[in-house]
């Protein structure tokens, strides 16, 4: 029973990772209808600037956070504007190659750049983990995590719905031409959807720095997992990328305590695969008709 | 069958002759250097694969990142088949082949209803649980793979690098004849119109799925016949060689930069994806930045592809070497 309660909450743990950059994407696709699969590496490069500010720099660590986020935010949308905005002009199919191939160019070049070897983050507040009871116990940088995505969650739906700007993505995400006829600035509404997917990736990337090591790799397969969160969930609808973060999390520590750890990476596509193939909008998502 | 070739231009024709006779001559020429050999007929292989994601985006608008998958599964089991059921070379082929069609079809159905996007998400699916179960299982070999694969036999003898690369070279011939039929045929403008519109090329009674689902399981059977190639070529193999961050993005970049939807852009492009990393072999460490940049440029500055811009200049030829021809009759001037 609690083998149980701690997979649990180290699944919940892992699933508010998976959470926050699900959301990411899920900010992207639902305002903008396009798939960047390049967020995992955008969420590594958030972490090594992260890890560059608060450790090789020494920067108090809400320094390091703000210069991190406003690094990451100026790289994607220099990015958006100088490659994918252009490409999203032709079709939508080569914005998606472009961003696959972005991504194995962003994970590699990154190598180059800070090499191959592993670095560690410090903890916040430290690595001692809190005893629950004598056999459960969580990681006070799992707890950090889990209070960030919730304050994220909260903070993005309020300004959704309360915000003009949010208000203004959410009637692009219904149908962008109406909504530039009613006067809403597209391209500025394109900025601003990829800053706030950017910021998400990033602000993952510095809190999620001590519980992964710091390498370049780390983007492809955490970031795969999170677009897997986000589709699962239905993809353009943030409710669904929390539960499918949360569910995918819970999914693979269950999966790989009592069925076998070496399949660890297949038990999500498994799921992913099953959800798409009956539910293919996702659990929350509402279906949409491409059809005669 | 005539009517189809007739649609190809004088001038592609002798392009394609002389492709075709340099593809044989060069090798011939310099058979006696195992490390040629090896790149040709690797470059052999690579024309397969591109070709199989060629059609697959440039003509049903379908992505897959799971061809390395198809390629491992057509490794995997030819080697099993010769090695532990000794089974001959040929029927272990056919087997592979047939075995990833029909993988292709099953996974195929309910895959090709998706859009992009999850299509290309539950296709790497498919291929890192492929992958997963090759490097977990013992009856592959697990994560040290299989060493020591059987040459293959011509007539009671082994096959020579020169040989195996002839019998490449005939497989790519024949997959590339069977690509130019799908597309030049009733098939080939079904798809034309599913590309340009799904909806309305449904409305126009085109079965949608249908060819998207044919297309699909064809590609996977060629990647399947690119394993079998490149399984007994190298004679060994190993679950590492299948994976999606590096095969299945190759595979991609090389269907994807000669230009989608053409299927010399198709070879072009597997043919520069595959000599660039033997052209930069002190830069290999390079090789998937380049991949991946060459992939944002080529979409970003040509999304034709390679081969447009090339087009365009022979275009150019032609016109000023039809001009020189008419001038002294002076035709060129009354028109």
């Amino acid at each position: 029973m609690s083998i149980l309660i701690q997979c649990l909450i180290s699944g919940i743990s892992v699933g508010a990772i998976y959470a926050i950059i699900a959301l990411a994407y899920t900010i992207l696709f639902g305002t903008l209808k396009t798939a960047n699969f390049a967020m995992g590496d955008i969420y590594m490069i958030g972490m090594f600037l992260g890890f560059t500010f608060y450790v090789t720099a020494a920067l108090p660590f809400i320094v390091a956070l703000i210069l991190s986020i406003i690094i990451t935010v100026i790289v994607l949308l220099l990015l958006e504007r100088a490659i994918f905005r252009p490409i999203l002009k032709v079709s939508s199919l080569y914005l998606f190659i472009t961003t696959i191939g972005m991504a194995t160019f962003l994970r590699n070049a990154a190598q180059l750049v800070f090499g191959t070897e592993a670095h560690t983050f410090p903890a916040l507040f430290g690595s001692t983990p809190i005893q629950i009871t004598d056999n459960i116990s969580i990681m006070p940088q799992n707890l950090i995590i889990i209070g960030v995505a919730v304050i994220l969650v909260i903070a993005l739906f309020i300004f959704m719905k309360k915000t003009k700007t949010g208000l203004a993505m959410s009637s692009v995400s219904m149908n962008a031409f109406a909504a530039s006829l009613m006067g809403v600035n597209y391209s500025r509404i394109t900025v601003i959807t990829y800053a706030i997917a950017a910021a998400l990736a990033s602000i993952a990337g510095v809190f999620t720095a001590p519980i992964y090591t710091v390498t370049t790799t780390v983007g492809a397969s955490i970031g795969l997992k999170a677009l897997i969160a986000a589709v699962m969930g239905g993809f353009g609808n943030s409710a669904g990328a929390i539960l499918g973060g949360v569910l995918l999390g819970l999914i693979e520590t269950l999966g790989a305590t009592y069925i076998s750890s070496a399949y660890k990476d297949a038990f999500a596509f498994i799921f992913l695969i099953i959800i798409l193939f009956v539910r293919p909008q996702g659990i929350l998502g509402r279906k949409s008709i491409f059809k005669v | 069958m005539r009517d189809m070739f007739r649609s190809v231009k004088l001038r592609t024709k002798i392009i394609i002759v002389i492709a075709i006779l340099a593809a044989i001559l060069v090798p011939v020429i310099m058979r006696d250097n195992r490390y040629y050999m090896n790149i040709f007929i690797n470059l052999a292989i690579y024309v397969i694969l591109g070709s199989s994601m060629n059609l697959l985006i440039g003509y049903s608008g379908q992505i897959s990142l799971g061809t390395a998958g198809f390629y491992g599964i057509g490794a995997y089991t030819s080697v099993l088949l010769v090695m532990n059921c000794g089974v001959p070379f040929p029927i272990a082929l056919i087997a592979a082949v047939v075995l990833c069609f029909l993988v292709g079809f099953v996974l195929g159905f309910p895959a090709t209803k998706l859009n992009f996007i999850f299509l290309g998400l539950s296709t790497a699916g498919i291929n890192t649980i492929i992958y997963l179960i090759i490097n977990n299982s013992q009856f592959t070999g697990g994560a040290s793979g299989i060493t020591g694969i059987r040459q293959v036999q011509w007539f009671g003898e082994n096959m020579n690098k020169l040989q195996y690369y002839l019998m490449t070279l005939a497989f790519v011939l024949v997959v590339l004849f069977i690509c130019f039929r799908l597309v030049n045929s009733k098939t080939g403008r079904a798809l034309k119109a599913i590309k340009g519109n799904q909806i309305a090329a449904a409305a126009m009674g085109i079965n949608v799925n249908r060819y998207k689902l044919l297309i699909f399981a064809i590609t996977s059977a060629m990647c399947g016949l690119a394993g079998v190639l490149y399984a007994f070529n190298i004679r060994y193999i190993q679950a590492e060689a299948f994976t999606v961050n590096n095969m299945s993005f190759k595979i991609l970049t090389m269907g994807i930069i000669g230009g989608m939807g053409d299927l010399g852009g198709g070879v072009i492009g597997s043919l520069i994806a595959g000599l660039l990393p033997e052209l930069l072999r002190n830069f290999s460490r390079y090789e998937l930045t380049i991949y991946g940049a060459l992939i944002v440029i080529i979409l970003r500055f040509m999304p034709r592809g390679i081969v447009y811009p090339i087009q365009l200049g022979l275009d150019k030829l032609e016109l000023l070497f039809r001009k020189k021809q008419k001038e002294p009759a002076g035709t060129g001037k009354e028109v």
